[in-house]
């Protein structure tokens, strides 16, 4: 038995599969690739499966991760191979490896978002995100709250890209503090007071709180 | 905007996106420009009930092998996407190529349940297509129909170019040749229609002349063109074994009705209860090789990676060879860790064998269908179980080591009188003391016997076509009845006092008048009727008035046997004499044999292919 961790892209069509509905896909998807995952020994034997961070429903990434225990002798290569060929459009392994940095240190995310249509607000988001003060309501488990979103955003540029404006941020993003994109690109549309054609929401990166890469 | 980004838009301001975005595995995308034909099957509900559906994964199956042939997958959305979808203008759209159904060459719909009618005029419409076949002029965007209500397709008539009766497989691939053909030729839609109507088990609705007498009753049903047949018969699929079955089934990202690997055991039912449509309509009884069987659920355990299989079908204990299957299957399921499900067993032949099979995997309830709750009435229904069968199968599941038993009944049966209905509650209550008596019952637990209560729906081509359904008081009386007679606390008891049952009841029996008043309802706000979040009755009963018709009419008058019925043009295979005869012997009580004991003659071992499998 040995520890791995799979990292993977999940772009396209793919961004509209749930948290939740990871852990069945994930499950079908070594059964048919044949491979042999370490299952629990409860009353109720389900095959072991961790995630390092949840992503948003609609948000695309190029950097998530699960963790399994791989029962067969076969390598990571040949593995990485397998399970491709398994897998549904849109999700793609692009590395298995020994899990390192523990998921629990997971401290921040960057993104990158498209606003479609929208490059002649570039000047409107810079004036926007000086703002010592952007107040939103965020929605917890423990209810709604106000805060203050420049308390989560460690850095964020903007550029126009033809007809696009594009923001490159980088959020707290883990067990402690988190900020789901959406909530900060929702709060500049209505201050901008612009019903958008909607974003590409993209995570890029994932870093622990030493600031090294999750990867 | 182009439609993709549009439909991207408003996915994330509705529940369930993956509902309407396709890309599951399986899923199959071709070039369109490579095609010659494309098929959009639609199912007039929502994607978790749509994917669930079997018939659905054969056809698109079969459809698809055909290198020029592509289908697609298209559910009715649900009432939040419908709201984003109007507001920005969306029309309804295909899952694998998210492009309108606009503009597919067929448009089928499979037609599972009356109460899904006006969800097919509200699919049409979001898809800008006109949904009286009369204003379609062009071949483009055919719509055809499949499936069981086809038996009795008249109160749709007039939305559909066609149907297909009976079993799917080889007539669709026909019908699709001959689009194809038609196509190329660049034929009218007349042309192609009286073609089609050519086709064993093809009904074009439109060549057909539909007479009233003054009492509203059907005079005549009469072809209007020669090349339509006086009787349109069934299709039977030649080798039921041997019938494309598919290898790959698409794995959906949220969770459906039925997320799980299904085999088709078998076809048909040997059972013939009088009550049962399905019963009928898919004779003749069919079975699949053991050999078969067992490839099949390797290849979809393969390609799906589903943990769960089902044996399905209307009876699978009916099985030849039941104990050899499950004892093959099993020994295959147990090592790879796929649970195992039957979900239609009959409380007559459940062996203990069976229940150590299925039980070694997981244990939830049980699940039995007595239906009557006497004697005298499940003999008339021709539900050839016995109380001591009963028992004796519950003792073997107590002594297995369940503690919940489910039994399904039914009320408003004819003959039914108020002993009948004191029965269903003696029958769970005898269950319980059954439990309490057992030496060998589980320890430390409580029985729980649940009986769910639904209302009888006369349908066409059973026995019972011809009878009168209980109106909605008569119900709500019997419910009372019900609750007044129950004593333990052990029994629960499920109904529910909907008028689904009596619109079901109007429309299954109902003629091409109801045209107009489903067009009406749907146009007065009504989708969904199958949902409590659609269904409002107060819209039909308006819509019956508006049209001049009486909904009791339909649903609550008794027929003599002389009638020419709605659906007196449609053949299903067994005999209309057969169905006559089995009501008179329902009646005086009498029971039938089942096909395994000895043929009745019902008259569907008459199909080139349909063998009756049922040894004798």
């Amino acid at each position: 038995m040995q520890n791995i961790r799979i990292f993977f892209k999940k772009t396209g069509r793919a961004k509209y599969i749930s948290h939740l509905n990871m852990n069945t896909l994930w499950a079908r998807v070594i059964r048919r690739a044949g491979v042999n995952m370490w299952y629990t020994e409860g009353f109720h034997p389900h095959m072991y499966m961790t995630f390092a961070l949840p992503l948003s429903l609609g948000v695309e990434s190029l950097c998530e991760s699960v963790d399994m225990r791989l029962m067969d002798n076969i390598s990571f290569d040949e593995l990485l191979v397998k399970l491709n060929e398994a897998l549904p459009e849109g999700i793609e392994i692009y590395k298995i490896a020994e899990p390192n940095i523990n998921p629990k240190f997971i401290n921040s995310a960057e993104y990158e978002v498209t606003l479609y249509s929208l490059s002649d607000y570039k000047d409107a988001f810079d004036s926007f995100i000086k703002k010592d003060n952007i107040e939103a309501v965020k929605k917890g488990k423990a209810g709604e709250r106000v805060v203050n979103l420049k308390d989560y955003i460690l850095s964020a540029d903007s550029e126009t890209q033809n007809s696009d404006l594009i923001l490159n941020l980088k959020l707290l993003c883990g067990t402690q503090n988190t900020l789901n994109p959406q909530l900060l690109i929702d709060t500049f549309l209505k201050n901008i007071n612009i019903n958008s054609e909607g974003a590409k929401i993209v995570r890029t990166a994932v870093f622990d709180k030493d600031g090294n890469l999750f990867n | 905007m182009n439609l993709k980004r549009k439909i991207e838009k408003v996915l994330l301001n509705v529940q369930k996106p993956a509902r309407y975005i396709g890309g599951e595995h399986n899923s199959i995308v071709k070039d369109k420009n490579k095609v010659d034909l494309r098929f959009a099957f639609c199912f007039p509900d929502t994607y978790e009930i749509g994917m669930s559906h079997l018939g659905m994964k054969i056809l698109y199956s079969i459809l698809n092998d055909r290198e020029n042939i592509w289908c697609e997958r298209v559910f009715a959305p649900w009432f939040d996407m419908k709201e984003q979808m109007e507001k920005e203008n969306i029309p309804l759209f295909a899952l694998e190529s998210l492009e309108p159904v606009s503009e597919f060459d067929i448009i089928g719909f499979t037609l599972q349940y009356e109460l899904c009618y006006t969800n097919i005029l509200y699919m049409l419409e979001l898809a800008g297509i006109k949904p009286y076949a009369k204003d379609r002029k062009e071949l483009k965007n055919l719509v055809v129909g499949g499936g069981p209500c086809v038996c009795n397709c008249e109160p749709i008539a007039d939305f559909f170019d066609l149907f297909m009766l009976g079993d799917g497989e080889d007539v669709i691939l026909e019908l699709s040749d001959l689009y194809i053909k038609h196509k190329k030729m660049g034929s009218s839609k007349r042309e192609f229609l009286l073609e089609a109507a050519k086709i064993k088990g093809i009904y074009v609705p439109q060549f057909y002349d539909v007479s009233y007498n003054d009492d509203g009753t059907v005079k005549e049903i009469l072809p209007n063109v020669e090349e339509a047949p006086k009787t349109i018969t069934k299709r039977v699929v030649e080798d039921f074994d041997k019938t494309p079955f598919p290898d790959k089934f698409v794995v959906p990202f949220i969770d459906t009705v039925h997320d799980r690997a299904v085999l088709e055991v078998l076809r048909g039912c040997i059972r013939g209860c009088r009550f049962c449509q399905a019963g009928f309509i898919y004779r003749p009884f069919r079975e699949k090789n053991i050999d078969t069987l067992c490839n099949q659920a390797k290849q979809l355990y393969n390609s799906t990676g589903y943990d769960e299989l089902s044996l399905c079908s209307l009876s699978t204990s009916d099985y030849s060879e039941i104990e050899k299957l499950l004892t093959e299957i099993t020994e295959w399921s147990n090592k790879n860790k796929v649970s195992l499900s039957l979900p239609s067993l009959r409380v007559d032949n459940f062996s203990k064998e069976v229940l150590d099979k299925i039980s070694g995997i997981r244990k939830s309830g049980l699940t039995f269908a007595p239906e009557a709750g006497t004697q005298r009435l499940r003999d008339v229904i021709n539900k050839n179980v016995s109380d001591e069968e009963i028992h004796n199968t519950c003792k073997i599941a107590f002594e297995g080591g369940y503690t919940n038993v489910k039994l399904y009944f039914m009320i408003g049966l004819p003959t039914e009188t108020d002993s009948d209905i004191e029965g269903i509650i003696n029958t769970a209550q005898s269950v319980v003391d059954l439990f309490y008596s057992l030496p060998d019952k589980p320890k430390g637990k409580g029985v729980t016997v649940t009986i769910s209560v639904a209302t009888f729906v006369p349908k066409p081509h059973t026995p019972f076509q011809w009878e009168a359904q209980n109106s909605h008081e008569t119900v709500i009386q019997k419910h009372e009845l019900l609750k007044n007679t129950r004593r333990s606390k052990k029994i629960t008891l499920n109904y529910h006092a909907s008028n689904t049952s009596i619109l079901e009841g109007a429309l299954a029996r109902g003629d091409r008048r109801h045209s107009k008043v489903i067009y009406e309802t749907y146009k007065s706000g009504s989708i969904f009727d199958s949902w409590g979040e659609g269904f409002d009755f107060e819209k039909w009963q308006n819509a019956f008035l508006k049209a001049g018709l009486d909904i009791a009419f339909y649903q609550g008058r008794k027929r003599e046997f002389t009638e020419v019925l709605p659906w007196s043009h449609i053949d299903y295979g067994v005999s209309q004499k057969f169905l006559e005869k089995e009501a008179k012997k329902a009646y005086l009580g009498q029971t039938t044999i089942n096909c395994r004991q000895g043929c009745a003659g019902c008259g569907a071992n008459r199909f080139k292919g349909g063998e009756c499998h049922a040894k004798y």
